[in-house]
């Protein structure tokens, strides 16, 4: 049962239906969970004692970070499925994600040099966590142009599937440069082996905001799969029945 | 969720100074995660139309 429910899935087909069918709910859900993480946030958790009122681009930075690196793990996770069984839809899925993490990096990146300016007086440092940072950014950039740079798309595939892969190697990496490296970037402060060190009035609507964002990104996700395999499946028989 | 954190709006919107960085951030990636959809929404709108008038 379980192989006949990962062969139904695995169509591009029965993938677009089904995610068609929770689209609405998850954008929906995830639009009011960051709204509601990014007011509570902004307006009612309390002033930070150290720094200030700008630590509130934490709503913004930490999910953020979290799902640049979530993002690419996702992704070579469809890189071995597309490796190892060949799963034509592992590979759609790796192209459409890149953009989303590439965004999302881009976002990271950014709200962190704006967050840098009044903490630590400075947008950027060649720091081991923003160092590691940009190169996953540049990472996701050099797979999007990778697989633009083939004509034969099989090829391509399998080879962005490789790279990605092996560039795995750079989320430990930024997850733990902060305590390999003496680092401005402060250590995590959610941890599962030694709990939080934040108080729960700026947790909770922390924890609400990575939520949100997580469901936003995967309704983004969505949208731009079912562009790719409509792209690229555009002259097979159920796609010209679907549109 | 109970007590604003600030006493005015535009207390909320001044921040004591951090306002311009906080807000900025947001704004510019709501933006940014905004247009993302669009464009995305919008091109699957031109390629249906594309296969559709392909069809004929």
């Amino acid at each position: 049962m379980f192989s006949s429910f990962v062969h139904r899935f695995s169509s591009p087909k029965s993938y677009v239906e089904i995610t068609r069918k929770f689209f609405p709910y998850i954008s929906l859900f995830g639009f009011l969970l960051l709204l509601i993480g990014w007011i509570w946030g902004l307006a009612f958790a309390p002033e930070d004692a150290v720094q200030g009122n700008s630590y509130r681009i934490i709503y913004l930075h930490v999910p953020a970070s979290i799902f640049a690196q979530l993002v690419y793990f996702f992704m070579s996770i469809c890189a071995l499925i597309h490796l190892v069984w060949r799963v034509k839809l592992a590979a759609y899925l790796i192209k459409s994600a890149a953009l989303v993490g590439a965004m999302i990096t881009f976002i990271a990146l950014f709200s962190g040099s704006i967050w840098g300016i009044p903490t630590w007086g400075t947008w950027w440092q060649w720091d081991a966590r923003i160092t590691s940072t940009l190169i996953l950014f540049i990472m996701y950039l050099g797979i999007i142009t990778l697989h633009g740079s083939f004509s034969n798309l099989e090829k391509a595939d399998r080879l962005m599937s490789i790279l990605v892969v092996v560039g795995v190697v750079n989320i430990p990496i930024i997850k733990k440069s902060v305590d390999w490296w003496s680092t401005l970037h402060q250590s995590a402060s959610i941890t599962i082996s030694d709990g939080t060190s934040i108080d729960p009035s700026m947790l909770y609507p922390l924890l609400i905001s990575i939520f949100g964002m997580g469901l936003t990104l995967i309704s983004l996700g969505i949208l731009s799969s079912k562009f790719y395999i409509l792209t690229r499946e555009k002259n097979k028989k159920w796609v010209q029945s679907y549109v | 969720m109970s007590n604003l954190a600030f006493s005015s709006f535009n207390d909320f919107l001044h921040m004591d100074g951090h306002g311009v960085y906080v807000w900025s951030a947001y704004i510019i990636s709501t933006f940014i995660i905004l247009l993302a959809f669009l464009t995305i929404y919008r091109n699957i709108q031109l390629i249906r139309k594309r296969i559709k008038d392909a069809r004929g």
